[in-house]
């Protein structure tokens, strides 16, 4: 009798933790659900499923918290509007990628050059920066100075490395060879999300949920192999 | 600052990624990028240095692999003509001397015994002030002491005692092999160390030289020895220890002789004469040398040494039978007061035998030609002691440790400013007013020259971590605040004086590291000027009822300046196996004598009163009247890793000097008592025998038949058989479990163990590439160590004579097809990988050691504690060390296995460079850490998919002793071991 008690208790227990379990993953998924994680993973989907797989810009825009709307921007033209909300951490400049890489559209391997060569995709140096900014946008049309880009100039001046708030951390467990994934064709949106829209990035994709790789490595068939990442 | 910035490496990128890539809950908030992008740096590729190893003497060829600025690991440099792409433990342990903790991170000043920081300038004003009061004082004022040196920025040292009026210039090294430098010179007419070629010779015979440890290039050493003393077309050489206490190196002696302590000398030249008598024609040398060994008969010597003399006769016809031989000695264990006498006994060995040109040859200038001898030292000290030395500067050296007694402490304190230039706060530094720390060998610029045509670049891997100045740099700088001028004009710093000597070679040298040329042997005439020795046997101090003392090198820690590394004081000594601690060999048979067992603390009394409390090792390879204790540790201070670990050999020697002014290091009879008392040996052994289990195999040479194996006849009983049978049935007949098909590899690696030595470079390797912490005595004592590959050593035969041999194994993952760990894995963290590999997944491992249980091979470490994380107690990895990690490696967490998966991240790293660059992962392109560096070459790795593969080829050339081990538990391991081949001994295994 007592024992079956027990049970039932159990049981009420463990049922109230479904319960509120999965009323809070429903409740993760709306919040994510600003579409960044589904549209992210169906841009990877559409692109199919065998051989390495050739990236064009997206077609349809991402909106909504933390995107700008680049569709009409142009280059020389007036910058993105900003989004309503921005989303990620502050970093030390605000070096916004809807310009960047949206407006002027300067592919991704020119600054994370390392990318293509190595497993860490590297954030570019000051003077890689200086070397465009040495000339370009000093300063408004009405000789106004940018406030960022006056910073730049400040990290360049005194050799200072500027330290960037990290977006993306994949567990130390693992080890992500970037320069295998670029190499395929695999475009830097999969993982990273349209950051050409981001006027301040942030984590489009949780990284580290292993699905999120093995999804993909499934449907386009490549290895499965825990020790392809995990040694 | 400026002549920092050759290297462009951000110091500040360099410890962001540092921070980013060990301790599993700090999180970085940040990236740092470089500020400017170096040109030879692409994160996440390591960047190699060539460079020249400086932990020992002997000038090995190293490449630094370096990540984001920070050294990682050190392999040999193929090139290099001395060590030819491998290294030693010693070597690779260079990080952790780079890195350690307790470094002297700025120029300091003593007052009593606090340490204040002053300034550089303040430093060198000081020193150059008294410098200049000493020259103007009078001559001989000023001394500079400081280890082994060569080349051009070591000869330019020279005119700094010159400058100021001074002949106290001593490179003073602890083994400086006095003996063997003062025969040569009287019977060859040169006080210099030759080249030998153990790869030529086809018989060793070896008197006390520990030639795979310490002795004078181990490496280049093992690399011939190896070659030669393992089955090739040609045969296989015999290597004949005569020594009384069988060592490391004599572990791969085919046959041990014993001779009584002091006698080895006469045991030589009574070969040398059977030698001689046999030599019919008649040779001008040798008919020279016939009278002189006429009174050494075998009978007359086998009385004096306990040698039979048909042992003599019998070793001196086969010395004089295989040519070219080899005979070598002493080693610096074995100097007796008549340590000169045997190796002028040698010395006739190898001109009787025809050897001189074959197997010793002289360069025309070597490293050890201005190392002084322990005579100089004390002469030095006399000086010191008298007060008239004003200024010593002390580098590279620690003498206050390797001095015998406490007679250097005395003396030195004399001194009215002592300068130390070390980089550590050692027993010396530690005496001295002013520390001036030195850069590291690896922050450092030089150019070696070990012996005549080699000359190797030093160049840094890595800026100075800390705030210290090379010792060339400070040397030239205090000539200068003098008012002297040592150096050609312009050169103010090493960096510079190496690119002047090199002039337009410099960046061929830089990359290649260094210049090598051949040249000529000198030519040899003997000499008569051995014949005013007196040949009797050695005598030692003490009741005639003591134990004769043995302080033995250590193959480790050398002459003690390992023991603040901690990958050397916790990889087992390769002999004795234990770690951490200072023990004491004591035969068998004398510790019963005695009553004493392992782990007992003994009193050790020298004849002069000084004494230890080692504790007792029970150890069938020393005479029963000779007590061995390891050279290395007892440190007082050397950092955190060294100080009050064991205790110091070199306190119960007095400063006794044979005719060579070499340390007599055998010298005395001490007395061992039991103190009372015991502590647990910090070893790795498990048992000493085998057991009939099979593990490592010994095969006599003449039952080496090209069928061998099937002679030997199947290996498994009955009942074995049909055990398999049973679980192939159940397992669906899969003979081929676990081997998946083309185009995957399937990796495989063979051991050969007539290569292997036992020397544990490997095990250094493995620690470097895979970020294995060291736990430190208490948890060795628990059986808690994390070196996933081990040397086991198992003795066979009769131990309680000389009669036995030693078979050694390295025991790693054996990567099973039909492993037994994988089934047992409820979580699937130990699986096989499609490439044959048994993968192990940290992150997915819940700790429940079944695995481990289940695993016949005891090769799977379970992490006890939290070794990589900073706030843990049993941090492995505390100040700048972490900068080691490897940052491809998983630094593994509490509660997880961990095992060798055959460096997984070499094989995915090389795959992945080869899929970018769109080519086939070649044979020999990826390699493990392990068979990377092992200086006999006994370790093959590769992919045994592949027909014409290293790894396939080495199996299939020696099918006929090719073995797994366990065969009976149908593991199907991916490692096949080679049978050692002996030229004796029984096999019984």
């Amino acid at each position: 009798m007592t024992r079956n008690r027990v049970t039932i208790a159990g049981g009420i227990v463990l049922g109230l933790g479904a319960i509120l379990a999965g009323v809070s993953l429903a409740r993760g998924q709306s919040a994510a659900g600003d579409t960044s994680k589904q549209t992210a993973s169906d841009t990877a989907h559409a692109a199919d499923t065998t051989g390495p797989v050739r990236w064009t810009f997206p077609g349809t825009a991402m909106s909504g918290a933390g995107y700008s709307d680049i569709s009409h921007a142009r280059p020389n033209g007036p910058w993105p509007t900003l989004p309503g909300r921005l989303k990620g951490p502050v970093q030390p400049i605000f070096y916004r990628h809807d310009i960047h890489a949206g407006q002027y559209k300067i592919p991704c391997l020119y600054c994370h050059n390392n990318a293509a060569n190595s497993w860490t995709a590297n954030i570019p140096s000051v003077q890689t920066c200086i070397g465009c900014h040495l000339v370009i946008s000093a300063a408004d049309t009405a000789g106004k100075p940018y406030p960022d880009i006056a910073k730049l100039r400040g990290y360049n001046d005194s050799a200072q490395s500027i330290p960037w708030a990290r977006v993306y951390k994949i567990s130390e467990h693992a080890h992500f060879p970037h320069m295998r994934h670029v190499n395929a064709g695999v475009p830097c949106q999969t993982c990273h999300g349209n950051v050409q829209q981001l006027a301040r990035v942030f984590p489009v994709n949780d990284v580290n949920n292993m699905g999120f790789c093995t999804d993909c490595h499934m449907k386009r068939g490549v290895t499965r192999d825990c020790t392809a990442c995990h040694f | 600052m400026k002549r920092r910035k050759f290297l462009q490496v951000a110091g500040v990128a360099g410890a962001g990624v540092a921070a980013a890539s060990c301790g599993p809950q700090d999180v970085p908030d940040h990236w740092v990028p470089y500020a400017s992008t170096p040109e030879d740096i692409t994160p996440g590729i390591p960047t190699w240095y060539a460079s020249t190893c400086k932990e020992c003497p002997a000038g090995c060829g190293i490449l630094v692999k370096t990540r984001e600025g920070r050294p990682i690991k050190i392999e040999g440099n193929p090139r290099h003509p001395v060590n030819r792409g491998k290294l030693c433990a010693r070597g690779q342990a260079a990080l952790q001397g780079l890195y350690d903790p307790d470094r002297v991170t700025q120029p300091m000043k003593r007052t009593g015994t606090a340490w204040a920081a002053i300034t550089w300038d303040q430093a060198e004003t000081e020193v150059a002030t008294a410098l200049g009061a000493a020259a103007s004082a009078g001559a001989d004022r000023v001394a500079l002491l400081t280890g082994a040196g060569s080349g051009p920025l070591d000869r330019i040292t020279d005119a700094f005692t010159t400058a100021f009026k001074s002949k106290h210039r001593l490179r003073y090294e602890a083994f400086a092999y006095e003996p063997i430098r003062e025969a040569n010179r009287l019977t060859f007419g040169m006080a210099s160390l030759p080249n030998y070629d153990f790869g030529a010779a086809k018989y060793v015979l070896s008197f006390g030289a520990d030639f795979l440890e310490t002795w004078i290039s181990p490496t280049s050493n093992q690399i011939g020895f190896a070659a030669a003393h393992s089955p090739h077309a040609g045969g296989m050489a015999k290597y004949v220890a005569v020594e009384t206490r069988r060592g490391n190196t004599a572990y791969s002696a085919d046959e041990w002789i014993a001779p009584k302590p002091g006698t080895e000398h006469l045991v030589a030249l009574a070969i040398a004469n059977s030698v001689a008598k046999g030599v019919k024609n008649h040779v001008g040398d040798v008919d020279a040398l016939r009278g002189f060994l006429a009174p050494f008969d075998s009978h007359t010597v086998s009385g004096q040494s306990g040698v039979p003399a048909e042992v003599i006769d019998r070793i001196a016809t086969e010395f004089a039978a295989a040519s070219p031989s080899l005979a070598v000695g002493p080693g610096v264990a074995h100097q007796t007061a008549s340590a000169t006498q045997l190796a002028v006994a040698v010395n006739i060995l190898n001109v009787v035998a025809g050897n001189i040109g074959k197997t010793v040859s002289f360069p025309a200038a070597s490293v050890w030609d201005h190392v002084g001898s322990f005579k100089d030292l004390s002469d030095l000290l006399a000086a010191m002691g008298a007060g008239t030395v004003d200024v010593a500067l002390v580098h590279g050296a620690n003498p206050a440790y390797s001095y015998p007694g406490t007679g250097f402490a005395e003396a030195f304190a004399k001194v009215k400013l002592k300068v130390s230039l070390s980089s550590y706060l050692d027993e010396t530094a530690s005496l001295c007013d002013l520390i001036l720390p030195d850069h590291h060998a690896l922050e450092s610029w030089d150019i070696v020259e070990p012996m005549t045509g080699v000359s190797g670049t030093v160049q840094p891997a890595i800026r100075p971590i800390h705030s210290s100045k090379q010792s060339f740099d400070v040397l030239v700088a205090l000539a200068q605040k003098a008012g002297k001028s040592i150096a050609p004009a312009g050169v103010t710093t090493a960096r510079e004086m190496v690119a002047k000597t090199a002039g337009a070679g410099l960046a061929a040298q830089l990359q290649h590291g260094g210049a090598f040329t051949t040249t000529a042997a000198r030519p040899v005439r003997l000499a008569r000027d051995y014949s005013k020795l007196a040949f009797t046997p050695a005598s030692f101090t003490g009741a005639a009822d003591g134990l004769v003392l043995l302080a033995t090198p250590s193959p480790m820690l050398y002459d003690g300046r390992g023991a603040n590394k901690p990958w050397l004081n916790e990889i087992p000594d390769p002999a004795a196996k234990i770690t951490w601690q200072t023990w004491a060999e004591i035969h068998p048979e004398t510790a019963a004598r005695l009553g004493l067992a392992n782990g007992d603390i003994v009193k050790v009394t020298a004849p002069n009163g000084q004494t230890i409390r080692p504790a007792v090792y029970v150890y069938p390879g020393v005479r029963r009247d000779v007590v061995a204790i390891p050279i290395g540790r007892g440190h007082k201070q050397y950092g955190r890793f060294a100080a009050n670990h064991g205790s110091n050999p070199f306190h119960l020697l007095a400063p006794l000097t044979d005719s060579s002014g070499a340390l007599v290091y055998c010298q005395a009879r001490v007395s061992v008592t039991r103190e009372g008392g015991n502590y647990p040996l910090a070893t790795t052994e498990g048992s000493s025998r085998q057991m009939g289990r099979g593990i490592s195999r010994l095969v006599p040479i003449g039952e080496l038949t090209p069928s061998h194996s099937e002679e030997r006849g199947e290996d498994l009983t009955e009942p074995e058989r049909n055990a398999i049978g049973a679980v192939e049935l159940s397992q669906g007949k899969r003979r081929d479990i676990g081997v998946y098909e083309q185009p995957h590899a399937k990796w495989e690696m063979t051991i050969d163990l007539s290569k292997c030595t036992g020397c544990g470079a490997c095990v250094a390797a493995c620690h470097a590439e895979n970020n294995i912490p060291t736990v430190g005595p208490e948890q060795v004592i628990r059986s808690r160590e994390m070196s996933w590959i081990r040397i086991e050593r198992y003795f066979e035969g009769d131990t309680s004579g000389t009669d036995w041999q030693v078979a050694q194994i390295p025991m790693l993952c054996q990567q099973c097809s039909n492993a037994p760990c994988e089934p047992v894995c409820p979580v699937y963290a130990a699986y096989h990988t499609p490439d044959g590999l048994n993968g192990q997944i940290y992150n997915r491992c819940v700790g429940t050691r079944y695995c481990a249980n289940n695993c016949p091979y005891k090769v799977r470490y379970f992490n006890f504690w939290d070794y990589g994380s900073s706030i843990a107690p049993m941090y492995a990895f505390p100040g700048p060390l972490v900068l080691q990690l490897n940052p491809d490696v998983t630094v593994r967490t509490k509660g997880v296995m961990e095992k060798c998966t055959f460096c997984v991240q070499r094989i995915r790293f090389a795959q992945n460079d080869a899929r970018v660059r769109g080519i086939d992962l070649t044979d020999g392109a990826v390699t493990t850490a392990c068979a990377q560096t092992c200086p006999s070459g006994a370790i093959v790795f590769g992919n045994a998919h592949e027909t014409g593969s290293a790894v396939n080829k080495s199996k299939r050339a020696d099918a006929n002793r090719a073995y797994t081990v366990f065969e009976q538990l149908n593991t199907k391991p991916g490692i096949t071991y080679l049978s050692r081949v002996v030229h004796a001994g029984t096999r019984e295994a």
